[in-house]
């Protein structure tokens, strides 16, 4: 008894599952070839003016060899219509532009999938207008001087729905992308969405990269299929230089620019030969004129009270306000320089010290006056150097000059030139008192008068050069020409305007 | 705009089941012709359609095919569409005396929406009955919103 309630129970349990088991085979889904189900996604786009139904199937392994496609539509009970074009197809998409023209209808597609003559399977589904997709037109970005013009190309079809006209349904927006910032341009088209359309993008920010993008907005038909960002670099002045190649080009195909090989006679340079362009004359007179140097001998004072060594009958130098002093500098026109030598022009460099103009003072002045480089500057004095004694100052430092032409008059009388001196920046270099060199000082032409003993404790002269820097001279650029130097025999108590035993001699250098 | 959105939403996706339940309504479009006055008769017509769909949706509700809340606020819109109209054409009512052909724009309507009533009533009120009610309904909508928006840009000849 307990043995039959038991099984009983269990066949009872069996069975329980067995009808579970077999109502659950039953309802799940299978593909049958006879039973349109929803296996496919349906997709209706309407492209560049074509109303374009897609589909896929939901099962990728099953790959059919063609399509058959019928339809039907919800308002009236007709049975399934054959599209010609769209039977026996291998592509998986069908324009209907001239089957499916009511908007507001619901249309049922039915696809059939074939791989020979065995039908694989059916899949229908429901087709709002609503969900038409309005795919975007062409479009250009092309960047001018001061704007961005964009070219929308609206397909050479007529832009016809649902046998409706697309403008009465959507609008053509664009879109100017700016980093985050969105703007939204809804540009007002004449007529049809025909043709070509220019629209143009002003207040732009140079060097600045945009982006747009061009797309249908409908409030019928959804959803909104906006196009690529196109993206260009706002910069201004770009079409300057388009232009001007596009200029070039169309030239030359015209003609204007010849790009031929075949060159006339007169233009081959094969066996030319080249001749040098003579150096055009100077615009300006210049005179060239060499520089002596002339090194005096600073008188030490021995603590002598004589008369004899009175600094009285000394001839100060005559100081002007302006810093400049009567020492001179003398310097004479290489045209009047008998000898051959005479080939190179002494340089002129610039005087950086020479501020002020300066006025030439004539040689006869009695005052004694220390030679100084040329590029010192006019002096009051002047000294004069025979043909044998001048020598060219070509190697001196290019920062040393005569003085500007402009702030300096140079006046000769007989060849002369005299040009003041700011001596808080005179350059000067004295000569060492060295046998060789006497000979060769002996050359040079100095006044009697005006020697300068500018050592302290010998008689020896450097071949140097003497910057006066307030009451010191400092002796800089060791590397004038010999025969312009003076050999200090000539002394001289004159004494500067400073005191006479702050002469401080290093490394050839005077100090004062 | 939105009971039209609303109503596809209801419809969509429509069972493939259901195809062998497809029957012809005879939406009457010839009301919305280009007569005069076209603007009240599009109003009288409009609101004619708010208050039959405002009616089927609420005497025989199909909480079992959509959820309680969206049937809510599908009659809610259109009760809304209905008072509104009613307002406006009140106040037309008093100015114009010419009631003849809108009449007949509100019977061939009324006998339209008798015509869905019926069926529903002979498929039982099913699933499919109520899904196939649901896409005419939405395409009434579609059509009338087509003329409002014709109406809006002047394009209707008077």
């Amino acid at each position: 008894m307990m043995l039959s309630s038991h099984r009983a129970w269990a066949i009872r349990l069996l069975t329980l599952c067995l009808v579970v088991y077999v109502s659950l085979a039953l309802d799940s889904p299978r593909i049958s070839p006879d039973d349109p189900g929803e296996h496919c996604n349906f997709k209706v786009t309407f492209r560049k003016y074509r109303l374009i139904l897609l589909w896929e199937l939901k099962n990728h392994s099953i790959v059919p060899t063609h399509y058959a496609f019928e339809y039907t539509i919800m308002s009236k009970p007709e049975g399934m219509k054959i599209v010609k074009n769209c039977t026996n197809i291998t592509s998986s998409f069908c324009d209907l532009t001239d089957v499916w023209q009511d908007m507001h209808e619901m249309y049922i597609p039915l696809v059939k999938a074939y791989r020979g003559t065995a039908l694989l399977v059916q899949c229908a589904g429901s087709i709002m207008t609503t969900n038409l997709a309005i795919e975007p037109p062409d479009f250009e970005v092309v960047g001018s001087a001061d704007h961005i013009s964009v070219t929308v190309s609206f397909p050479s079809l007529a832009p016809m729905v649902y046998k409706e006209d697309l403008r009465d349904h959507a609008s053509l927006v664009i879109e100017e992308h700016l980093e985050n910032n969105v703007k939204r341009h809804e540009p007002p088209i004449n007529g049809s969405f025909i043709g070509n359309f220019s629209y143009v993008l002003n207040d732009l920010i140079p060097n600045t990269n945009y982006c747009v993008s061009v797309y249908f907005e409908s409030i019928r038909f959804t959803p909104t299929v906006k196009a690529p960002l196109k993206c260009i670099l706002y910069q201004p002045g770009q079409e300057s230089v388009a232009v001007a190649i596009s200029i070039v080009y169309a030239l030359r195909q015209s003609g204007y620019v010849s790009l031929h090989t075949n060159f006339p006679k007169a233009l081959i340079f094969k066996n030319f030969v080249p001749w040098t362009v003579p150096d055009l004359p100077l615009l300006e007179d210049v005179n060239t004129v060499e520089v002596c140097y002339i090194n005096r001998k600073k008188k030490v004072w021995d603590y002598n009270y004589d008369d004899e060594s009175d600094s009285e009958n000394e001839a100060s130098p005559r100081t002007s306000e302006g810093g400049y002093t009567m020492h001179g500098l003398t310097s004479r026109l290489l045209s009047q320089i008998p000898t051959s030598s005479a080939t190179s022009q002494a340089s002129h460099p610039e005087d950086s010290a020479d501020e002020e103009s300066e006025e030439p003072e004539e040689e006869t002045q009695p005052q004694p006056q220390p030679w100084l480089p040329a590029a010192l500057g006019p002096s009051p004095g002047q000294r004069e150097c025979t043909s044998e004694s001048c020598e060219r100052t070509g190697g001196l430092p290019q920062d040393l000059s005569f003085g500007d032409n402009d702030s300096n008059s140079t006046e000769g009388s007989g060849g002369k030139i005299t040009f003041n001196v700011n001596l808080s920046s005179v350059f000067l270099r004295v000569l060492h008192d060295d046998p060789e060199d006497s000979e060769e000082a002996s050359l040079v032409l100095t006044p009697p008068e005006e020697t300068v003993n500018l050592e302290e404790s010998s008689q020896e002269t450097e071949s140097s050069l003497l910057v006066a820097g307030g009451e010191k001279l400092q002796v800089l650029f060791p590397s004038l020409p010999p025969k312009c130097l003076w050999t200090g025999d000539d002394l001289s108590d004159e004494s500067d305007t400073g005191s006479s035993d702050v002469d401080d001699v290093r490394d050839g250098y005077i100090m004062r | 705009k939105e009971n039209a959105r609303l109503l596809i939403s209801m419809s969509y996706p429509f069972p493939l089941r259901c195809l062998k339940d497809i029957k012809g309504f005879g939406l009457p479009q010839n009301i919305l012709s280009y007569s005069w006055p076209v603007e009240r008769n599009i109003k009288e017509a409009f609101y004619e359609i708010s208050m039959q769909a405002f009616s089927i949706f609420s005497r025989h509700s199909p909480i079992s095919i959509w959820k309680e809340e969206f049937l809510a606020q599908i009659k809610s819109g259109l009760s809304e569409q209905k008072e509104h109209l009613k307002r406006c054409l009140e106040e037309e009512k008093k100015q114009s005396k010419n009631m003849q052909v809108i009449q007949q724009s509100k019977l061939a309507l009324r006998r339209y929406f008798q015509r869905i009533e019926n069926y529903l009533k002979d498929k039982k009120y099913s699933y499919c009955a109520w899904k196939i009610v649901a896409v005419e309904i939405k395409r009434c909508f579609s059509y009338f919103l087509k003329f409002t928006e014709l109406l809006r840009e002047n394009q209707v000849s008077f």
